[in-house]
């Protein structure tokens, strides 16, 4: 590789690393109840060994209603020792890995397309891809499982020249198992497409398979010993649950997730999912990426055939849940888009024979994929945290560090369940002994001297009381303070009873 | 004779096919849409910002452009494919596209990427729904030859 490469993929890498970790502590504005969740628990592992049930070192962590696979929060362990409990410990593996995750799709790319060129494309793509940008901010197991499956997948083209990488390739995918729900359906799906468009090679060197198979087996244990709870999530938003037609709605699910409006109109209607005003991937990449499509179409090789493939199962997981289209569920996709829309740049370039319609079509290219990625970052960093602040549970911070310096002055701390999960966030913000909450975790409506309230505050009442309430709900006359959220409303009010 | 009667068999399921989505979506509502929106977004961006660089980023024309291209991409799209003429339907028309442009006929090519722009183009809720409809018939049509190109001409 020419040194001019090696500069222009660390400025690729850079340009990645800039755009998943700035400002990542106070955009997204707030922090997601699952962020909550696995950061909490991540601080009780660190400090107990336990999560917030009490469980020792749990290969699956109970979180609400459900089951979640537990690598995301044993990955917080080291972030939240170093940097505290906070939404920077929180969200940095998912950045971290969402910039790893550039850095293999131009490896992956490299190998498989032979094209430097390409590959960088691939690369830049994916670093500024919205979609992946979103996912990369937040405390998303996802993303990690989305960069574990990358990595493993990069080994395992590595291991086409060098059989004993396999077992490094299969770890990796053990990993991804372990991560994210989705994880369960998509894991098995890429192993059996790489398995068939690879199978001359991996019957050639199928003595050394017995390891990578053992780790993946072993990885599979804790999902097949507590195979109920591992697919209680699963079961609760499944399409099939209450569906009187499952395969046309399976088929409508799977379609959406090619729809043009959501790919680059309007994205995905979840707040936490997208910005406002534009779809998962930006304008310019759409002759790319049905020039890329074609290219993959036409070019029959048998990488060709795997990506696409690729492209064709991976919304299979999400389109068996519901809502859709789900851009997290569909998270797999994105690396592909990518792929596509660099191929298709290298095949515009290699085949528009008149220079000067060359030029000006990649001028005019040029020009709207600049003014596509400004308004992105507009509409990221300036928009969004107004308007998605009630997703993110904007305002419990403001409320709750308040009450951390206050609430030793009160016999009894009322906090109202308008923006739901209360517990988690005054477990969160107070940093509160999670030994000392073991014992009493059961019982989501109260620990220690918190009450967590739905009705009237006056019910609420035991001596001196502080109260969190909302914008809308009743409250005592003495306000303390009001806490707002970035576009300026009202979220809580704290009060007492003096 | 057996492609013939799977021919047959398949463009009467997709003709068959019933139900689609005759909701509103043209040049009319898209102006409906805009002023809301622009004021909206105008107000995020406050009065301290620039006017040059809220309107660099928040103008009619984008706007505009967004709403129809929101309705061209409703009736062209998978979804709307299959609502129409069920998944071989979608399955043929997709094939009908693909073959058109390895082919490069790029008349054909374009007319059938400018037929969504039909309903776009009406007026109001009545012609919407009769363009609405045309767009489906013309859809079912295609989605016919699409098929018997797959079967008869690959």
């Amino acid at each position: 590789m020419l040194p001019n490469k090696k500069l222009l993929l660390f400025a690729i890498v850079l340009l990645a690393a800039t755009l998943r970790f700035y400002k990542i502590e106070t955009n997204p504005p707030g922090l997601f109840w699952d962020e909550a969740s696995n950061g909490y628990n991540a601080y009780s592992i660190l400090k107990t060994g336990r999560d917030e049930y009490g469980k020792f070192l749990p290969l699956i962590f109970k979180s609400y209603n459900d089951y979640r696979p537990p690598l995301y929060i044993y990955a917080l362990v080291p972030t939240i020792k170093v940097f505290g409990l906070n939404e920077f410990a929180v969200r940095l593996p998912s950045a971290l890995f969402g910039t790893v995750a550039v850095l293999c799709t131009y490896f992956i790319v490299n190998l498989l397309a032979k094209n430097n060129r390409i590959a960088l494309l691939a690369a830049v793509f994916l670093a500024m891809s919205p979609w992946h940008i979103q996912f990369s901010r937040g405390g998303f197991e996802a993303n990690l499982m989305s960069a574990l499956m990358l990595l493993g997948f990069l080994i395992f083209l590595l291991s086409l020249k060098k059989p004993k990488l396999l077992i490094i390739s299969s770890i990796f995918f053990a990993l991804a198992l372990n991560t994210y729900q989705g994880a369960k359906i998509w894991t098995p799906l890429f192993l059996i497409a790489l398995i068939f468009w690879y199978r001359n090679e991996l019957i050639k060197y199928r003595k050394l398979l017995v390891m990578p198979a053992a780790i993946l087996i072993i990885a599979a244990l804790p999902i097949l010993l507590n195979f109920n709870d591992s697919f209680i999530r699963g079961k609760s938003v499944s399409i099939f649950n209450e569906s009187k037609y499952p395969l046309n709605d399976f088929v409508n699910s799977y379609l959406s997730y090619f729809s043009p409006n959501f790919l680059f109109n309007r994205g995905d209607s979840i707040g936490r999912h997208s910005v406002t005003g534009m779809g998962q991937l930006y304008v310019f990449e759409i002759p790319l990426i049905v020039l890329g499509l074609l290219y993959l179409v036409s070019k029959k090789t048998r990488a060709n055939k795997f990506l696409l493939t690729w492209f064709l199962i991976a919304p299979i997981p999400a389109a068996i849940s519901t809502p859709n289209p789900h851009a997290l569920r569909a998270i797999t996709f994105i690396p592909m888009y990518s792929l596509l829309a660099a191929l298709g740049a290298s095949s515009f370039m290699q085949k528009a024979s008149k220079t000067k319609v060359k030029i000006i079509l990649t001028a005019a290219l040029f020009l709207i994929g600049t003014y596509n990625f400004n308004t992105y970052l507009h509409l990221y960093y300036k928009h969004y945290p107004k308007e998605k602040g009630p997703d993110w549970q904007e305002g419990y911070k403001g409320a709750l560090t308040y009450v951390a310096q206050n609430y030793q002055n009160y016999q009894k701390v009322v906090i109202s369940d308008a923006l739901l999960k209360p517990y988690i966030y005054t477990l969160f913000y107070l940093k509160y002994d999670p030994a000392k909450y073991q014992g009493q975790s059961e019982d989501k409506s109260k620990f220690a001297h918190f009450n967590f309230f739905q009705g009237s505050w006056d019910e609420q009442v035991e001596g001196k009381t502080l109260f969190v309430t909302s914008e809308y709900q009743g409250y005592p006359n003495h306000i303390l303070k009001e806490v707002y959220s970035s576009n300026g409303d009202m979220v809580f009010r704290i009060s007492d009873n003096q | 004779m057996i492609k013939t009667i799977t021919f047959l068999l398949i463009s009467f399921l997709i003709i068959a096919k019933s139900g689609w989505d005759y909701s509103e979506c043209n040049i009319r509502t898209a102006k409906q849409a805009l002023a809301p929106k622009l004021w909206f977004e105008q107000a995020i961006d406050g009065s301290s910002q620039n006017t040059l660089v809220t309107r660099f980023y928040h103008n009619k024309i984008s706007m505009i452009t967004a709403e129809i291209a929101h309705c061209y991409f409703e009736r062209l799209s998978p979804n709307f494919f299959f609502e129409i003429s069920g998944i071989f339907g979608t399955f043929s028309i997709i094939y009908l596209l693909y073959w058109l442009t390895v082919r490069r006929r790029l008349i054909y090519l374009s007319c059938l990427l400018l037929a969504p722009a039909i309903p776009v183009l009406s007026y109001n809720l009545p012609t919407s729904g009769l363009t609405v409809a045309l767009l489906a018939f013309l859809y079912k049509g295609l989605a016919a030859a699409g098929l018997g190109l797959f079967l008869f001409k690959k």
